[in-house]
């Protein structure tokens, strides 16, 4: 059922074509991978010179760096493009090992059977069903600098309170602080692999003067590592679609600065706003390649780690 | 003697260790729930009260007006009402497709099936936005964007008079509009599939010998066995695509506009539209409004949801 859309959207990925003259549609094979991906770099002169060099090749700078004292400007075509893939992956890189490490600690605390347990369990999983829509819209409230309260108990203990929504710097974090607020999901999977070790081993450690670290680290999560995995690839597969929270949070084109402008929402705006179905499909088979590659490289890696009981 | 100090030391900071816990879970606990008040009370504080900075969590009484105003600016009903349908004939086809799909690639033999089962699992791994962008051109190509149903179709329902036709024709509309929602369900989703084969797996073997000594069908198998046998796992599959479903906003931003939009729609599109000041007291009272039908369902299911994890299959 999948397998169809997704040949079409292969085909189309090699065309230009547009939704508002569909009749005008040509292959032209890699161009539309070949303007994602040209990238340059400049030697940047005193009298600003680079910066028509760059120009005249319709390349925008988007990042400047310096080798031995000597200053490069970097120029893309398409500098959306780049900024949503540096967008998507710091949530992802920084956001996920945290929601993890946080899921993790969480089900640990949630996984023995003791009084009242279940409703714990049912107050951290609740944020889960909340749609992401109303998260977005709560959050925003909840963030405001002026009038919400993060800021207001931050400036409670003398902390001088960011502008969550306006600063570039800090749009970001919020929005990873916004998704730690449904960790339950991973909580639940995480609580289930800490439940299923059996007890015998931690008695058996116990004799051999085990401390709760060793406990920890030796029994506990090479023992849980195929449910982190599965969290894990999970997590970046649904972290490269990230789409409603920033959509509600900042709007379609992710502001301030670009700095909410995910990858699906790049996308979504070459298809909806532009009609240019060539270049959304193009954007598609580039997020699916790299969907693959990171869960392959994961699933490499994993491979010295994860622990399979048979 | 010397014993007994130790004992009582060890009795003591279990205690203290017992106490330490749960203050920490309370503290998670009042964490994660807090945004969640936030909503509820100050959807219920009075506007005059609102613009205190910060707000009070409690007004100086409850404004109930909150609701009936934020419904007056923007309906409620009829995105409820579309939200629901959609659902409705998208968690239906989901259920059933992946459920039949399930039970032919756990119990049934024929050629190429393991192949197969990789290529469904292998869909998981595809951006919902990479199949998107050519669904939508197939269905504008047939011109079902925001579209009305065909004339014969609503001919059929102008005939009834007052309410009931007019709210009937309503539903027509609905249903032929959103045709591009959730039609896409009827092929069943990979991750459910994988699910329910788990699940299906797990029944002894024994039962099908037995009917299929009796001369039952592949087809009274599914229907009479299979199928009551597996409640649980359907019952979380249902459960999940509803939410699912009541999440999405992409799917209804591309394919519904004006009357048909879905709550998600709707609030995306009260929150965001630019009123001075802000009606924070209405937007996040509809907010509740968006989000307290599904919290019921939890209450109700709450062990499906919170024990259906360990049945989703990963542990394999």
């Amino acid at each position: 059922m999948n397998v169809i859309p997704m040949s079409v959207a292969f085909y189309n990925s090699f065309t230009d074509f547009n939704l508002l003259y569909p009749k005008d549609t040509k292959f032209i094979g890699l161009e539309n991978f070949e303007k994602l991906f040209t990238i340059k770099a400049v030697e940047i002169d005193a009298e600003g010179e680079y910066y028509h060099v760059l120009l005249e090749e319709k390349l925008i700078p988007i990042y400047q760096f310096s080798i031995r004292g000597i200053k490069y400007a970097v120029g893309a075509r398409e500098p959306l493009f780049w900024k949503s893939i540096y967008n998507t992956l710091f949530i992802i890189i920084i956001g996920l090992p945290l929601q993890i490490a946080i899921a993790f600690i969480i089900s640990y605390l949630v996984s023995t059977d003791r009084l009242a347990i279940g409703i714990f369990r049912s107050l951290i999983y609740l944020p889960v069903l909340v749609p992401p829509v109303v998260v977005g819209v709560v959050w925003k409230i909840v963030l405001n600098p002026r009038f919400g309260p993060v800021n207001a108990a931050l400036g409670r203990l003398w902390i001088d309170g960011p502008n969550w929504s306006r600063d570039p710097a800090w749009t970001k974090p919020a929005i990873i602080l916004i998704m730690l607020w449904s960790v339950g999901g991973s909580m639940l999977i995480l609580m289930a692999a800490i439940k299923d070790v059996p007890k015998d081993y931690y008695e058996a450690a116990e004799l051999d003067g085990a401390n709760w670290i060793q406990k920890m680290t030796r029994i506990t999560i090479p023992l849980t590592s195929p449910a982190i995995l599965f969290v894990t690839i999970t997590g970046i597969i649904f972290g490269f679609q990230t789409f409603t929270i920033p959509y509600v949070y900042s709007g379609p084109t992710g502001q301030p600065d670009d700095s909410l402008l995910f990858f699906t929402m790049n996308l979504y705006n070459h298809a909806v706003a532009y009609n240019n179905m060539g270049k959304a499909s193009a954007l598609g088979v580039v997020l699916f390649l790299i969907t693959m590659a990171f869960t392959f490289l994961i699933l490499r890696f994993s491979r010295q780690f994860v622990y399979y009981r048979s | 003697m010397t014993h007994l100090p130790i004992v009582k030391r060890s009795h003591l900071s279990k205690h203290i260790r017992n106490i330490l816990f749960y203050a920490l879970l309370v503290l998670l606990g009042v964490l994660f729930i807090y945004p969640l008040l936030f909503m509820f009370g100050i959807s219920l504080v009075p506007a005059s009260e609102v613009i205190q900075v910060p707000p009070p969590l409690m007004g100086s009484r409850l404004a109930f007006e909150n609701y009936v105003r934020a419904i007056a600016r923007e309906p409620y009903i009829r995105p409820l009402v579309s939200t629901l349908v959609i659902i409705g004939l998208g968690t239906f086809g989901n259920t059933l497709a992946s459920t039949m799909a399930a039970y032919s690639f756990a119990r049934l033999k024929w050629p190429g099936k393991d192949i197969f089962f990789i290529i469904s699992l292998g869909t998981i791994m595809v951006p919902y936005v990479l199949t998107m962008v050519p669904l939508f051109v197939f269905w504008s190509r047939l011109g079902m964007i925001h579209a009305q149903p065909p004339a014969f179709l609503l001919g059929i329902f102008t005939k009834v008079p007052g309410v009931v036709g007019s709210g009937l024709i309503y539903l027509v509309s609905l249903f032929w509009g959103s045709i591009p929602l959730w039609l896409v369900y009827f092929g069943g989703s990979a991750y459910d599939i994988f699910l329910l084969r788990q699940f299906m797996r797990s029944i002894p073997q024994e039962l099908f010998d037995v009917a299929e000594v009796d001369g039952a069908s592949d087809w009274q198998i599914f229907w009479k066995i299979m199928v009551p046998l597996s409640r649980p796992a359907i019952i979380i599959v249902v459960l999940f695509h509803i939410v699912f479903m009541w999440h999405d906003l992409l799917g209804p931003l591309l394919y519904l506009s004006g009357d048909y939009a879905t709550l998600s729609q709707s609030l995306q599109r009260f929150s965001g539209s630019i009123h001075l000041p802000p009606p924070w007291e209405q937007i996040l009272a509809y907010s509740v409004l968006v989000t307290l039908p599904l919290l019921l369902m939890f209450l109700f299911f709450q062990r499906y949801f919170i024990n259906g994890i360990s049945l989703t299959g990963m542990k394999e």
